[in-house]
């Protein structure tokens, strides 16, 4: 048995056995080999705390550990041109909870040289809501439409603002400001004679706080509502809610559209202000997290 | 005064006389109506010649006319200045009366005005024998019978055109026909929901009239726009309910008053009966778009379309902004149009496009779309803009129907120095990309973090941490409001910087009496005792004596041995520093004064003054 299996054995099993025990087996695990290890140790009075560092540390050790070596497993199996493998494990990873922008991207690269021109837009918008400023992300999205013959829906001033800071930068923005407008209140309220110096820096910083949640309003809407929508394979908006109903324009994989509202297995879609309906297993919602 | 009003409208009339001398005349045009053309005989129809463009023309050449009796013509000419056109216009009115029943014709006529020849089309009129009235009321004004009513309201929905495509939209006509009854004007339908089509509003149109099986019916007709939204069968039977007037005080016919509004306005006695009027079943298949031959730039619109296309500037610099405009005009589904834009090139790039304008009919079919695409020529070789495409289902001819403008000629010339260039460009650089894929795939990041939806600041101290801002500036305030409160109140000042400068007198005596300063040291101590109780009475300097004091104290219901102590202290300074007290400076008992001191006001620290 080796430390790793003895720390997972500790962690099975808690921290109800007796601290001190007789036997040559260990009191935790209660294996010979774990008696071994934990006598080998200088410190084997005090086994109760050590065993709960252990504990602790071994949690953390693991928890860095496996997403990592499954980025370089998925990355090993992408320059081997196992597409496929590559695809589910990154996905594993994002199940998992690790959906940072570099996972979503690779996702996109493997659905993308797996010709699932729908399924890499999807994973590019999704890695571009986490990162919007990576040039990378917004090339290989490009590029990826381009391909399926989709365009990148145009946003308004504003949003393209609002989209210069990811969700954390804002919310990160938001947060320093918010000090540093209590510190020139407290300021402005505790050293008079400098007020006029403090009043217009906590105006100022009101003023860039509230810009700032809205920053992170706007991506925290996308996240959570989640308008945006990808179209995963080549469809028909249809002009209703209807299997027979008329088609009122294609759309090729990859399209993102806004959702308006759902009736039932449908989803009423606008895409460059041109409202239609398309059924609700034709697209995916953009959602930064994905659900595992 | 006078004068010079009559010169100012002197003015205008001039100013108004040369703008009609120098106003343009309308083109000449004749026109000509009878109205009723279907009548029963005995009743006189009107005929109208209209001639716009002059007002003196001469009378029409309405003769020979062997069937009908003819009066007239009754002439009024007017004249009219719009817009710097002048308008002028003639008509001739004459009453006709059949003299037998059937159809004949009127005209053709030629008309001659000036050395223009008319030609004055032929009308048809039809003319109903007379027949005896059909029982229309009951004897006591009650409605007609049922087997006769129907005979004499019915309704009718026809459609136009008849043969349907998904997405086209065409007209339902409800025609209600009645003869011989009067009917309410409110009218509503019943088992009216057509499923798989879009209806506008029914809007009424001029009332008509028509000839069925030799009798004249009152048309009044209905018209709404439809649209079927998918491929069906398509079975339209409402119901008409609607009422007959059935008695009424029956008035003279003729006169002002012989209308309907003044039934109700003068309260006369009118009773409506309801009836219920069936209609046809309006049955008719909606037929799918073909499959076959749809381009693929098919976008939806049915109808017909033309399409007319131009770029401006057409010459300019690589890099300058080209507008694409086209216009999309026709009959048919305009919300169904959208622009066939440019995607981006090699050669070109492009801008989302905009409609720019709308103009349509009130029936949303007819009318033109507007819209503009800017595009940026990116080389040299993009001296062509694209051809665009747009495609339509064309009703008449059931097939797909493809228009295209363009290409576009541009003359370009090379972008001047410091001009912007276009990103992603062909440019013939040395380092010009030769091929475009997907970027490669990123390292894995530094550290490894379970996401949420709420973000990467969900720690379990996050929050608590948050509060600190606010409390901070909680304690801020709270302790600006204690300065601002302490900065208005001297008694509440002075009360606390009594101990504090008792202890600083008290210091200074201590180091008095390690000098042995024997006037020093009494001054600081009496310096204690005045500082530490002009501050908690809130006295004058010059006010703390002690008989001053000793009132204080009393008043303030002191304890008397503490006084009386105080009182001691005050005398011992006094004699000690005015020269009343001889012998040597005794530190011991010096010493204990600066005790008895210091323990004398720790206790008046506790008593309430």
């Amino acid at each position: 048995m080796n430390v790793r299996t003895h720390i997972n054995a500790l962690l099975r099993r808690g921290a109800d056995l007796p601290a001190v025990s007789l036997s040559n087996r260990c009191a935790r695990c209660g294996t010979r080999a774990g008696r071994r290890a934990a006598q080998a140790t200088p410190l084997h009075g005090l086994r109760p705390f050590l065993t709960v560092c252990a504990a602790l540390l071994a949690t953390t050790f693991l928890a860095g550990a496996q997403p990592n070596e499954l980025f370089q497993k998925a990355g090993r199996a992408y320059d081997s041109g196992d597409f496929a493998g590559a695809a589910a494990a990154y996905s594993t990873l994002i199940q998992q909870g690790y959906s940072t922008p570099q996972v979503c991207f690779n996702l996109g690269n493997a659905e993308f040289r797996l010709g699932r021109g729908g399924a890499a837009a999807l994973d590019y918008r999704r890695a571009w809501h986490l990162a919007p400023r990576d040039a990378d992300i917004a090339a290989n999205l490009q590029f990826a439409l381009e391909q399926t013959g989709a365009v990148l829906p145009a946003a308004p001033l504003w949003a393209r603002w609002l989209q210069s800071l990811s969700a954390g930068e804002w919310r990160a923005t938001a947060l320093v400001l918010f000090w540093l407008l209590a510190a020139l209140g407290c300021l402005d309220l505790l050293w008079p004679a400098r007020r006029k110096l403090f009043r217009p820096l906590a105006f100022a910083a009101f003023a860039a706080l509230l810009i700032a949640l809205g920053g992170a309003a706007y991506w925290l809407d996308l996240q959570v509502r989640q308008p945006e929508a990808v179209v995963m394979q080549d469809s028909k908006v249809l002009f209703a809610p209807l299997p027979n109903a008329t088609e009122y324009y294609a759309l090729p994989a990859g399209s993102i559209v806004r959702i308006e509202t759902q009736e039932g297995a449908w989803l009423r879609i606008n895409a460059a202000n041109r409202p239609g309906w398309l059924p609700q297993t034709n697209c995916i919602a953009v959602c930064a997290v994905p659900a595992g | 005064m006078r004068t010079h009003f009559f010169i100012a409208w002197l003015q205008v009339a001039a100013v108004s006389l040369a703008l009609a001398g120098s106003a343009g005349a309308a083109p000449l045009s004749v026109d000509w109506d009878v109205q009723p053309r279907v009548l029963r005989l005995g009743e006189a129809a009107q005929l109208t010649v209209t001639v716009q463009g002059d007002n003196g023309p001469p009378a029409p050449p309405i003769a020979g006319l062997t069937d009908v009796d003819i009066a007239g013509p009754s002439v009024s000419s007017m004249s009219s200045i719009v817009n710097f056109t002048r308008n002028l216009s003639a008509s001739f009115t004459y009453h006709i009366v059949p003299r037998r029943s059937g159809t004949f014709k009127l005209g053709p006529f030629d008309y001659k005005i000036g050395d223009r020849m008319f030609k004055l089309k032929e009308i048809e009129l039809q003319i109903a024998a007379p027949t005896p009235a059909p029982a229309p009321a009951t004897a006591a004004g009650g409605p007609p019978q049922q087997a006769t009513l129907n005979d004499l309201v019915f309704a009718r929905l026809d459609m136009a055109p008849t043969n349907i495509y998904v997405n086209q939209s065409f007209e339902l006509t409800l025609s209600i026909l009645f003869r011989n009854v009067r009917l309410d004007n409110g009218f509503s339908l019943n088992n009216w929901a057509p499923t798989g089509l879009t209806l506008s509003q029914f809007g009424e149109m001029p009332a008509q009239r028509t000839m069925l099986n030799g009798q004249v019916y009152e048309v009044r007709q209905f018209r709404c726009q439809a649209r079927a939204l998918a491929a069906s069968h398509q079975r339209l039977a409402p119901t008409v309910r609607g009422a007959i007037v059935t008695q009424g005080e029956r008035r003279r016919r003729g006169g002002p008053f012989d209308d309907p509004f003044f039934d109700n306005v003068f309260g006369r006695n009118v009773q409506t009966q309801p009836i219920e009027i069936a209609t046809q079943p309006l049955e008719f298949d909606v037929h799918s778009l073909p499959e076959a031959g749809r381009p693929a730039n098919f976008g939806g619109a049915v109808g017909h379309f033309t399409l007319e296309a131009q770029v401006k500037p057409n010459d300019g610099a690589v890099g300058d902004p080209v507008t694409l405009t086209a216009r999309i005009a026709g009959n048919g589904n305009f919300d169904s149009i959208a622009f066939p834009m440019l995607a981006n090139s090699d050669q070109f790039k492009t801008y989302e496009a905009k409609m720019t304008s709308k103009e349509l009919d009130g029936s949303q079919l007819a009318g033109s779309k507007t819209f503009e695409q800017i595009i940026i020529p990116r080389t040299m070789e993009a001296n062509r803009v694209p051809a665009i495409g747009f495609s339509f289902f064309d009703i008449d001819k059931g097939q797909y129907t493809s228009l295209t403008a363009g290409p576009f000629e541009l003359k370009l010339h090379p972008a001047a120095a410091g001009s912007a260039v276009i990103a992603g460009g062909g440019m013939a650089l040395a380092n010009a990309p030769t091929g475009r894929d997907i970027a490669y795939l990123k390292p894995a990041p530094a550290e490894w973090h379970q996401r949420s939806v709420a973000g990467e600041l969900t720690g379990p101290l996050f929050w608590p941490l948050q509060t600190i801002p606010p409390l901070a500036v909680l304690v801020a305030f709270i302790l600006a409001r204690r300065r601002d409160a302490r900065a208005g109140n001297v008694r509440l000042v002075r009360r606390e910087q009594a101990p504090r400068s008792a202890r600083r007198a008290l210091r200074a005596a201590g180091e008095a009496l390690a000098q042995n300063q024997r006037a020093a040291f009494f001054e600081a101590l009496a310096d204690a005792l005045r500082s530490y109780f002009g501050n908690r009475l809130n006295l004058p300097p010059g006010d703390v004596t002690a008989e001053g004091l000793r009132q204080q104290l009393a008043a303030a219901n002191v304890d008397r041995t503490l006084a009386e102590r105080v009182q001691a202290l005050f005398e011992l300074c006094d004699r000690e520093r005015f020269g009343a007290a001889g012998g040597a400076f005794d530190a011991a008992a010096a010493q204990t004064a600066v005790d008895d001191t210091a323990q004398l006001l720790r206790q008046f620290e506790k008593v309430r003054l």
